[in-house]
This record gives structure tokens, C-alpha cells and sequence, in this order.
């Protein structure tokens, strides 16, 4: 008699999981909305940025490379500007320590590759991510600033010269 | 000319039945292990992919998952354990530590990047990746394996197994690790049998390797008692 009683509570508890919703998320085609403080990649703005260093010096890891050079009106231009992801924890303390918010936590955390030195991104594949970043997201930052869409393209071809 | 197109035919199916149902083998070393588990579980399910069944044995695994910290006492177990597997076999990468040493990097006792001990395929950035990532890597993996079929070679590159940079001389984790890498030589020089050899025989090992149990003394060089 227990037996049956003991099989009929765990049918029940099988036929109330029958009618709910499945959990599996559809990745590749659907991906979950990520919390404030998801660990995913790091974006850099150009347009923010000052040159300060103080994300490679805030960075545990020391995986940010940060060159400038004066400019004649006093500001600095960025001559590197390197992250490498392989070393990368996605602690996200640069962007904490940036007092502009020039690098923001945020991007896309589906960067795989076959080759890891692609891993490594200069500052040229940084402001790539970043424009595509933000035309993906209707030119919002991470940290739901809006963008304005001629400083960023001002900014990025102002890097070349 | 029918001949060839029948084998290549055939090669199509079996990479297709190749990429379709990876079997990872179950090996987790540190916080990424977490992760891997997470995407193994419902709301990830991995079992979409036909990646879902994590064997306990490398004798019934494709695809070997590093995930997580790989220290130098670990090495060897990788290697061996990737060398247990049959062909043909993948490696990802999960997480920052595997990849490149991550944290650790700098630091003695970690090794940098699991890529000097086995080849990896695929490289999963992360600390720890999220489930998705390491479904978008499983997914590269996919196209990996397929575009190896039509190249009819592997596009990883093999360690050298050259650990003289890294660890000194004499060490007993070095010596260990260079005897699971080709020509696979006893201690003597002499060749080990490959299919019987030390490569999945601790006991094997310790009778070519005397003392490598045990760390040498600081004076005077030899093995001493742990």
C-alpha cells in the first residue's frame, strides 16, 4: 500500500512538471537577457577614452597595453591601446576604475576562436568591436549613455592621423 | 573514379556522425567545471548538440573539455588521459587558465596554456566562459571538424613537447612529461612498446623512472625519500 501511495506522489510531482513551460533556452537562436554584472567581454570606446592608463594600471592581470602620445592642444592620442583576452578574468576593475567610462563591461561573450593570438586585440580590433557593439545596440553604451553616432566615426578616423 | 567518389561519400557521413555526437570526456579542474556543468543541465542542454553524455572513461570520449586550471602536477594526468583517448579525438579549451594560464600566468606552479601539453582545436575566452560561450565553441568545434574532412588533415597545431624553457633540469614533472610525448623512449633511450608502454601505467613508469615519485634533495641532487 506505502509503495503505491510512494509512486502515486512522484507521478504527481512528474504530471505538475508535464504542463509548465520547457527551461532549455534556444541558444543560437534566442540568448538570455544578461544580468548588470555578467562577466562578458570589454568594450572600448575611442571616443571616451583620455589615455589616463588607469585601466592598465587597475587591471590585476596586466593584460591591457596602453601607449599615448601628446597632442598640441595638450589632449593625448592613443597610440596602443591592446587587451588580451586570453589573460583576461572579465573582473571588470578597469571599467570601475575608468573614471570616463572609456571601457565598459558588456560585449559579446562568443568570441571562439581556432587560433588564440586572435585572442589578443589591438586597438584597431578594439574600435571595430566597439562600432559594431553600438550599431547593434542602437547606439546605447553599456551603461545606457546614448551614443552619438558622428563623435564615435569622428573619433575612430581622427586615430589615423 | 567510383571508387573515390564513394569514399568521399562515406567520409561525409562519418563526419557528420562525428560532429553530431561528440562525447565529451569528464574533466573538470576547476571553476570552469561549474560552467560546463550548467551547460550539460536543462536549461543549456547540451544534449541538443549530441554532446551531452560525459563519459568517465577516455576510452569512450571524442572531445576532452580542459576546463579550468591546469597546474604542472595536473600535466601528465592531461596528457595521459588525452593520449587514453581513441582517435579521432578534439580538445576545447575552457576558460582563461587553459588558454593561457589566465591569473596564474605569471606565476610558478600553473602551466601556460594547456596547448604545450595537448593540441587544442578550440579556445574558449572566459573566467569562467558563460554555458554560451562554450556552446558557440562546441559549434566552431562542429565547423572544425567538418572542414578537416575537406582539408583531410587536423588544422591544430601539435605541442613540441620541448618543456626546457619552463621547467629545470632534472625535474621529475619534466621527465614525465617528456616521456608521453613521441618517440616515447624509456629512460634508457631504449623504444617503449607504444601499445603496452608506460604511457597509461604508472607502474611502468616508476620501474623505468626511479625516483620520480619523489622530489630531489637540494644538496646533494638525488631522489630522496618524500
Amino acid at each position: 500500500m506505502a509503495y503505491g501511495l510512494n509512486l502515486a506522489k512522484g507521478m504527481l510531482t512528474t504530471f505538475k512538471h508535464l504542463s509548465r513551460p520547457p527551461t532549455t533556452v534556444q541558444f543560437p537562436e534566442e540568448e538570455r537577457d544578461l544580468g548588470p554584472r555578467a562577466r562578458t567581454n570589454l568594450v572600448w570606446f575611442v571616443e571616451r577614452c583620455t589615455g589616463c592608463s588607469t585601466c592598465a594600471q587597475a587591471c590585476p592581470d596586466g593584460c591591457i597595453l596602453v601607449e599615448t602620445e601628446p597632442r598640441e592642444d595638450g589632449s593625448y592620442l592613443v597610440n596602443r591601446y591592446e587587451i588580451d583576452f586570453r589573460l583576461c578574468m572579465y573582473c571588470g576593475l578597469c571599467a570601475e576604475a575608468c573614471p570616463y567610462e572609456a571601457i565598459q563591461v558588456g560585449g559579446s561573450y562568443t568570441n571562439v576562436q581556432t587560433d588564440p593570438t586572435q585572442l589578443y586585440v589591438n586597438k584597431d580590433g578594439l574600435i571595430g568591436q566597439a562600432n559594431e557593439y553600438l550599431e547593434s545596440n542602437d547606439w546605447t553604451y553599456p551603461n545606457g549613455q546614448k551614443a552619438v553616432e558622428q563623435e564615435v566615426h569622428a573619433a575612430s578616423e581622427r586615430q589615423h592621423h | 573514379m567510383r571508387q573515390q567518389l564513394l569514399v568521399t561519400q562515406v567520409d561525409k557521413v562519418f563526419s557528420w556522425a562525428r560532429r553530431s555526437s561528440l562525447w565529451p570526456a569528464m574533466f573538470g579542474l576547476a571553476c570552469c567545471a561549474i560552467e560546463m556543468i550548467a551547460t550539460a543541465n536543462a536549461r543549456y542542454d547540451l544534449a541538443r548538440f549530441g554532446a551531452e553524455v560525459f563519459r568517465a572513461s577516455p576510452r569512450q570520449a571524442d572531445m576532452m573539455i580542459v576546463a579550468g586550471t591546469v597546474t604542472w602536477k595536473m600535466a601528465p594526468a592531461v596528457r595521459r588521459i588525452y593520449l587514453q583517448m581513441a582517435e579521432p579525438k578534439w580538445v576545447i579549451s575552457m576558460g582563461s587558465c587553459s588558454n593561457i594560464g589566465g591569473p596564474f600566468a605569471h606565476g610558478y606552479s600553473t602551466l601556460p596554456g594547456v596547448n604545450n601539453v595537448i593540441p587544442v582545436d578550440v579556445y574558449v575566452p572566459g573566467c569562467p566562459p558563460r554555458p554560451e560561450s562554450l556552446l558557440a565553441g562546441l559549434m566552431l568545434l562542429q565547423d572544425v571538424i567538418e572542414e578537416e574532412r575537406e582539408l583531410g588533415r587536423k588544422l591544430r597545431p601539435e605541442p613540441t613537447g620541448d618543456f626546457s624553457s619552463m621547467l629545470p633540469e632534472g625535474d621529475p614533472i619534466r621527465r614525465e612529461l617528456e616521456s608521453l610525448f613521441p618517440p616515447y623512449l624509456n629512460i634508457d633511450g631504449t623504444p617503449r612498446d607504444p601499445l603496452t608502454g608506460a604511457l597509461d601505467n604508472d607502474e611502468n613508469f616508476l620501474s623505468a623512472h626511479p625516483g620520480a615519485d619523489s622530489y630531489p634533495d637540494q644538496q646533494s641532487g638525488q631522489a630522496g625519500a618524500r
